[in-house]
């Protein structure tokens, strides 16, 4: 797999010209600034994957980050996917640490496809930003490692 | 140009309510002409939201970087400007990130933005986390409530008849003024809601 892009932020901006909230200032609540983890990954497999397998993968990675976060007492801010094929059939998952929402286009269910273009965004308030990319990235792989097999 | 601001926390529901309401505006215009442009501000280099609403056949465009809170207003603006120059479309509809205050974003758009005749602020509540929010960040959550001229209260399906009534109970102590309405996005949203922003705009 490929990465195509990956940057985190922090809400510190690194213009000091540019308004500097404090966490006091955002949430009356000092410390509690969030983590972000924001990232687009080609997904390539040797064979074609149907799209309800990639579905599957993608609510296993979700639940487990969830399920990492609500262990850890962490708040979600969300957890949001967008999955799509070459021929644009896609997928949108997305939580906010209770249950998993899933919409898909009409053509999702019955699409396979050896690539996919995974978009994934998770913003977790408690965790530190390099945790946080651990966690999520060991997640997204784990699960789509699993496709190729 | 129409403005119509929507305000939450993170997960509240605003793009779903927001692809709802853009439906029924571009079925209601029944026009080819771009009638309607959505701004989103996303937190993180990759944005979600505005990849589903393009999915729904809209005309979206991204404002980048900037303070989360305040979302960059003179970008905002800028974009605001240049849509009112260039295409001018009957509606724009801005989706700030779930951390912003949108009294912030109101107050720059009404002193520099131009072409813009009216501005609706819709608060959205996520009545299945409301206790856990208004107690983690009870300030934030107020400034996004406290806005709104029309307050969705989101997931109402979620939560049973009498939390929704404590929950409206407290919306309507920090926004008197608004209407407040409770709804489900996931199960579709009653067109005369949006008869509501709308209603208005004919002149």
């Amino acid at each position: 797999m490929k990465v195509l892009k990956r940057k985190t932020i922090s809400l510190a901006p690194a213009d000091q010209k540019r308004h500097h909230p404090s966490a006091e200032d955002l949430f009356h609540a000092p410390g509690e600034s969030p983590a972000v983890y924001s990232i687009t990954q080609a997904a390539q497999f040797p064979q074609v994957v149907a799209g309800t397998l990639v579905s599957a993968a993608l609510v296993r990675c979700v639940e487990g980050i969830r399920d990492w976060a609500a262990h850890q007492r962490h708040l979600v801010g969300h957890i949001k996917v967008f999955v799509e094929n070459e021929n644009k059939d896609h997928l949108w998952l997305a939580s906010t640490g209770k249950r998993i929402n899933l919409q898909s286009s009409e053509g999702w269910e019955g699409a396979s496809s050896a690539n996919y273009q995974v978009h994934f965004t998770a913003i977790i308030f408690g965790p530190g930003q390099s945790h946080l990319e651990e966690v999520v990235a060991e997640h997204i792989q784990r699960e789509l490692i699993a496709l190729h097999s | 140009m129409q403005l119509v601001i929507f305000g939450g926390f993170l997960g509240s529901g605003k793009t779903s309510l927001i692809l709802s309401l853009a439906h029924h505006l571009v079925n209601r215009e029944g026009s080819d002409k771009p009638s309607l442009v959505i701004l989103e501000n996303e937190i993180g280099e990759v944005g979600i939201d505005n990849k589903v609403l393009q999915a729904g056949g809209f005309s979206v465009k991204e404002l980048f970087a900037g303070c989360i809170c305040c979302t960059l207003t003179a970008d905002l603006v800028t974009t605001l400007n240049d849509l009112h120059e260039k295409v001018q479309p009957k509606w724009v509809i801005f989706e700030p990130t779930g951390l912003a205050y949108p009294k912030k974003i109101i107050e720059t758009v009404n002193q520099y933005g131009k072409g813009i005749e009216r501005i609706v602020v819709i608060g959205v509540v996520d009545a299945e986390r409301w206790e856990e929010l208004t107690e983690i960040t009870p300030g934030l959550i107020e400034g996004q409530v406290s806005s709104g001229d029309l307050v969705l209260i989101n997931k109402c399906d979620l939560v049973e008849p009498e939390a929704l009534a404590m929950i409206r109970e407290q919306v309507r102590g920090m926004n008197p003024k608004a209407e407040i309405l409770e709804v489900s996005a996931t199960s579709g949203i009653d067109t005369r809601i949006w008869g509501k922003v709308d209603e208005g705009s004919q002149a």
